[in-house]
């Protein structure tokens, strides 16, 4: 379905791959891919902006189901940060993603915005980014002639509001391995809600007999795009999750975000709001693995 | 384009701009003037509506995607001449100041109200943690929900 | 005293049924025939010459007129006047002839459509040939020249004190500057009515001064300009200096069409008026038992890029200083700069936040070197009734402050926490409690014109009116004058219709709804209006029937009179009748009025905080706020205020900045970036009340609309420097301060 706008601007509402396919061959420089919107239109206002075409990505069953293999879990790049919050498979599988989603923006806007939106935005200080990083997270994606290519995110994000996505490609899908795996997820802001990430973290790790292993963080806000905070990994690799020499984390996290950020001001509060912030996630690791337990 | 989409309980069918936003199409092609414009950015809410059962703020969206959708609107609560019950417990648990924030407020209640019949204390303000309000200090508001969800309306 | 009926209750406003239902139409809502959409294109830079091109906007379709400062009249004015005899120097033009910051008001667009409105605005074409400007107090400061205003205020001799022999504190601290952020952006409608009269509807707070300034920019007799007070989404000082109305009005007299002048949020936050930042220190001298013997205190205004409010800002700042605690020598050295950033003005508590912001801090830090309770060194040296104000204003009549703080102690467990809370202490988080004192005055007597008229009249139908110029903000005013009147007339304040501001309707009134004035000034006047116009209708009963005025009874809108047999009743309606009939007279009254006192009110307020360590977050746990009302309204709407000025007052200690960078840009222009208190963020705040109804407003009442946004700030500022051990007076305390202070104090 397509529609002609006020001047010369094309809506083009896709609802299925093929009709995406052939959106994305009319797809011009002039053309923007709309999916919740929450970004995309403030964007456009402020760039001022008034003649443009869109391709509406909400009305594509196929980019908004939440799907479950044996060993995989699919999530499509339409399902809304509600969804995911609310999702019994994600909230099962990938807690810190639930938690991430459950933490961006207000109700309103968690209604509308998408996992893909978030992604592809590639904003510094995206929420599910530290935690889709964390859990190795693939992107299936499509291009205007009904291809489909596997990419590991990470890869095709560049991060500053930049992706690597080529002009008609676009993400259609995620994939993520089931791993048998504990996960959480935090970020400090401005306010308890509502409020963009001046620091976020998530941490996955397998947590047997109270001790954690093969520990994977991330961390947002302090680089172009979320990275993997190692010096963090290795101080919490194999601790008991009840007992952390909060010394040792703390000079780890520090470390870390000297590392990252070496120059920024931002560095010497970031350093405290991140040991925070993985306090935080350790204290929501210690209530699953409890839940576990029972 | 021919936008066909349910609002407050009726089918239109509207000849428009799909690239304006739904706060435009329902302000100045609907004469929907409760939805009210105060940050156009998501941040404040007073634009919130209610998309199919979930409250949206109407400046992120575009009116073309809206198309089979439902809206709702604070003009689509009253039934009959009867308003609705946040409605009249606003009025009466004085959550209602200067009023611009008022509708939008309205509808992140309902539309939680619509999910959760029963909610907490948290889980009201995490429902209207988008809708700002400089007159309130938004304890009136609170009030006001858990008075109509306990029915103390009259 | 005698029992209240209407006063005090907890009635429900009438406009809310309709701002329930979204039918209430504001500016914003309204669509007049053939009315055109305006937008101010708003300076990038700080401070620059101009040139502007204006060829491409006019191209766009539907847009009609593209004005620059060279099609503006060549005459200046003062927003902040809101009657030509408040005299603050004029420098301002409608569009401006050079940029003075970013956000200055540069050319205006008018079209058919908003779509064409925005489009032209963005093809506005200007070259900016820049100069440094000045940005902040410490860049201003370095020139004499940016002094707009300086004022020594003083009492006794503050440097004759042996301050060798005394305990002496100082502190320095600062305060941000705060957009007002009403929900609703500034906006005005203008149009030419059916006679040739300009007609301005506009949210505004003073259709008098709105008049004024419309009337001397286009050379227009105030006969000729019917400013009307709109349905008004919320203005907490914003919409106090005129902003949007001289260039809507412009556009609508030029081009004979009614034009609707709308702003977005980041011109609402960049381009309006904002509360001035200051930064001061405060230098206080006590005595070992903690009585207070002098305080010095310089201030620093940031005034902005024009005068506006630059000599009212430093001496409503200086004034407060003077009528909260008993201070026999004290000097207030108060200057405003100019700085190439928004120009100041009205903002709910105009100077009392700043003025509390650091002496309220400065009094804990002398508490703690005494090791002496807050609230104790507080009682020692707080007003009482009756004090006269040492350097000259008005007396402070019934002072309660210490009834405050008494009772503020006892609900809050004062004594308990202030012990105890450390003991939730944990490696993260520390807990706190604090307290802070404020005042705030009603009124302009004893500074400017203060006067109000009102004219009410009792209808045939039963129904009155009362024609004043009031503007309800959205706190209920109009609700308060209903029962006000209510109360004077003995009848159904339901059945009173008060009209809010219109040139053309309302009799005059000096000040507009400002200063705390309202329920003191023109809720009086409601009151006297209501019970000459009582008289008349006793009056005219005793003429029509017969009957003895003085055993006449009113209650409930009918007179009551001991007839022979039973008792006769006859309802308003009817002797308004039969009045007429008779006697050719319609009942009406008609005053003046001009108070004879303008007292303080007062607030203590007492917060719980718990501040975690790691993240520098501040959380607010427990809110409660004491204020001597004198007589209190209407509870819900009372509590509405307090409620509501808690919200702007925490998010002064905590959350909310206007920020710039070296070059004057505005780091917060949107609601992502300056961050009011949401739902989440917001304590559940308790109100009490000291009513002792002994002042000259309506019943007993004083003011309280502008003291709520005082103390809550800093109790909270004290409660975390409790909590810590810090010594923050500089607002925001953001976490990244906390933190700050945190690591230096570990490294000491």
């Amino acid at each position: 379905m397509c529609g002609k706008g006020g001047g010369t601007v094309n809506f083009f509402i896709p609802k299925n791959l093929e009709e995406l396919a052939d959106a994305l061959k009319e797809k011009d420089e002039n053309t923007y891919l709309c999916a919740g919107g929450t970004d995309l239109v403030i964007h456009l206002r402020a760039k001022k902006k008034f003649h443009y075409s869109l391709i509406d990505l909400t009305h594509l069953e196929e980019m908004k189901k939440i799907q479950e293999t044996e060993d995989r879990i699919m999530i499509g790049a339409g399902v809304t940060m509600t969804e995911l919050e609310k999702s019994p498979v994600i909230r099962k599988y990938i807690p810190a993603l639930a938690k991430a989603a459950s933490m961006v923006g207000s109700t309103q806007i968690r209604n509308r915005a998408t996992v893909g939106g978030n992604a592809a935005n590639a904003s510094q200080s995206s929420d599910t980014t530290p935690v889709l990083f964390a859990y190795g997270a693939e992107a299936v994606v499509f291009n205007e002639k009904g291809e489909k290519k596997i990419c590991l995110l990470d890869d095709i994000i560049e991060g500053l509001e930049k992706n690597l996505l080529k002009d008609r490609e676009i993400i259609l899908q995620f994939v993520i391995k089931k791993e048998n795996a504990l996960s959480g997820f935090s970020k400090v802001g401005s306010r308890k809600a509502v409020t963009i990430s001046k620091i976020n973290g998530c941490i996955k790790a397998t947590v047997r007999e109270g001790k954690m292993q093969n520990v994977i963080v991330y961390l947002g806000a302090v680089g172009a795009k979320a990275s993997k905070a190692p010096y963090i990994e290795k101080a919490l690799e194999g601790q008991w999750l009840e007992g952390i020499h909060k010394k040792e984390l703390k000079d780890a996290v520090y470390e870390q975000i000297e590392n990252n950020i070496p120059s920024r001001a931002s560095k010497h509060y970031k350093k405290s709001a991140a040991f925070g912030v993985i306090d935080d996630i350790l204290g929501e690791l210690r209530e699953l693995a409890g839940e576990v337990e029972m | 384009m021919l936008l066909s989409c349910t609002v407050n309980g009726e089918k239109i069918e509207k000849e428009i701009d799909p690239a304006k936003r739904l706060l435009d199409f329902l302000r100045d092609d609907m004469g929907l003037t409760g939805v009210k414009e105060g940050c156009s950015e998501g941040e404040c809410g007073a634009c919130t509506v209610i998309l199919d059962n979930q409250a949206v703020t109407s400046c992120t969206v575009y009116a073309g995607q809206v198309m089979d959708r439902e809206i709702l609107t604070i003009e689509g609560l009253e039934k009959n001449g009867e308003l609705d019950i946040l409605q009249k417990a606003f009025i009466e648990n004085g959550a209602i100041q200067c009023g611009f924030c008022t509708p939008g407020m309205i509808l992140s209640c309902r539309a939680l109200l619509m999910e959760k019949p029963n909610p907490t204390r948290e889980e009201i303000k995490r429902a209207i943690e988008g809708n700002l309000c400089r007159c309130t200090g938004y304890e009136k508001i609170i009030k006001a929900v858990e008075c109509a969800v306990k029915g103390e309306v009259q | 005293m005698k029992e209240l009926k209407y006063v005090g209750k907890r009635l429900i406003r009438e406009d809310v049924y309709d701002k329930a239902r979204g039918k209430t139409q504001y500016t914003c809502d309204r669509k007049l025939e053939g009315m055109l959409y305006a937008k101010l294109v708003l300076s990038e830079k700080a401070l620059a010459e101009i040139s502007i091109n204006t060829d491409k906007a006019e191209q766009v379709p539907g847009i009609c007129a593209v004005y620059t400062h060279k099609d503006v009249p060549k005459t200046k004015y003062n927003p902040h006047n809101w009657t030509p005899g408040v005299g603050a120097p004029e420098d301002m033009y409608i569009l401006s002839e050079k940029a003075r910051y970013v956000g200055d008001h540069l050319a205006l667009v008018v079209g058919e459509t908003k779509e064409a409105v925005e489009e032209a605005a963005s093809l506005v074409e200007i070259v900016y040939r820049e100069e440094t400007p000045v940005i902040g107090l410490k860049a201003a400061r370095e020139n004499k020249e940016n002094i707009a205003f300086e004022k020594e205020s003083r009492c006794g001799d503050f440097g004759s004190l042996p301050l060798e022999n005394l305990i002496v504190e100082e502190t320095a601290g600062s305060t941000q500057a705060i957009h007002h952020a009403p929900i609703e952006p500034h906006i005005a409608l203008s149009a030419i009515d059916e006679t040739g009269n300009l007609v301005v509807w506009t949210p505004c707070q003073t259709v008098f001064m709105v008049r004024y300034h419309i009337c001397s920019l286009l050379d227009v007799p105030y006969t000729k300009v019917r400013v009307v007070k709109a349905v008004m989404g919320g203005s907490f000082g914003g919409k106090g200096l005129s902003v949007v109305e001289p260039a809507c009005a412009f556009a609508s007299w030029t081009l004979k069409r009614p034009v609707m002048l709308y702003m977005d949020r980041p011109a609402d936050i960049t381009a309006t008026r904002r509360r001035n930042p200051s930064e001061m220190t405060v230098k206080t001298a006590v005595d070992k038992d903690g009585k207070i013997l002098g305080r010095f205190i310089a201030c620093d205004f940031d005034g902005g890029a024009y005068y506006t409010n630059a000599s009212a800002i430093a001496m409503a700042f200086s004034k407060k200083l003077f009528r909260l605690y008993r201070i026999e020598n004290q000097t207030i050295e108060a200057r405003t700069f100019y700085t190439n950033t928004t120009p100041g003005g009205s903002c709910r508590g105009y100077g009392s936040p700043q003025a509390h912001a650091v002496t309220e801090v400065n009094l804990d830090q002398i508490a703690d070197r005494l090791g002496m309770d807050p609230c104790e060194l507080r009682l020692k040296n707080v007003v009482l009734p009756g004090d006269d104000d040492p350097a000259g204003g008005t007396n402070l009549g019934d002072a309660r402050i210490r009834e405050c703080i008494l009772k503020g102690m006892e609900e809050f467990h004062w004594k308990e926490k202030r012990a105890h809370i450390r003991e939730k202490n944990t490696d993260r988080y520390a807990y706190g409690v604090g307290m802070a004192c404020a005042t705030h005055g009603n009124g302009y007597k004893g500074g400017y014109p203060e006067l109000t008229n009102v004219y009410a009249q009792l209808h045939p139908d039963g129904s009155a009116e009362f024609r004043i110029a009031v503007h309800d903000q959205g706190c209920g005013t109009v609700m308060t004058m209903q029962q006000i009147g209510a109360e004077a007339l003995h009848m159904d304040p339901y059945k009173i219709k008060v009209y809010e501001a219109d040139t053309f309707l309302s009799p005059y009134d000096s000040a507009g709804t400002q200063a705390s004035r309202v329920t003191y000034v023109c809720g009086r006047a409601v009151q006297e209006a209501g019970e000459a116009l009582l008289e008349k209708i006793k009056n005219a009963a005793a003429a029509v029937y017969g009957w003895e005025k003085n055993r006449i009874e009113a209650e409930d809108g009918m007179l009551k009179y001991p007839g022979t047999d039973r008792e006769e009743c006859r309802t308003y309606g009817e002797v308004s009748k039969e009045y007429e009939k008779k006697f050719s007279r319609y009942l009406h009254a008609d005053i003046e009025y001009e108070p004879d006192s303008n007292p303080g009110v007062y607030c203590a307020a007492f917060a719980e905080v718990k501040v975690d360590k790691y993240t520098g977050q501040t959380e607010v746990l427990d809110l409660l706020a004491v204020h001597d009302v004198g007589q209190c309204m209407n509870y819900t709407l009372s509590e509405g205020q307090i409620e509501g000025g808690a919200q702007m007052s925490l998010g002064q200690a905590l959350f909310e900045e206007i920020g710039y960078d070296g070059k004057g840009n505005v780091k917060s222009r949107n609601f992502s970036k300056y961050h009011m208190i949401n739902a989440p963020d917001m304590p559940k705040v308790r109100s009490l009340f000291i009513e002792e109804h002994n002042t000259d407003g309506p019943y007993g009442a004083k003011s309280l609309g502008e003291v709520v946004a005082v103390a809550p700030g800093p109790a909270v500022a004290n409660a975390v420097n409790f909590a810590i051990g810090s010594r923050f007076a500089s607002y925001p305390i953001t976490p990244e301060k906390v933190v700050l202070w945190l690591e230096n104090k570990e490294k000491e």
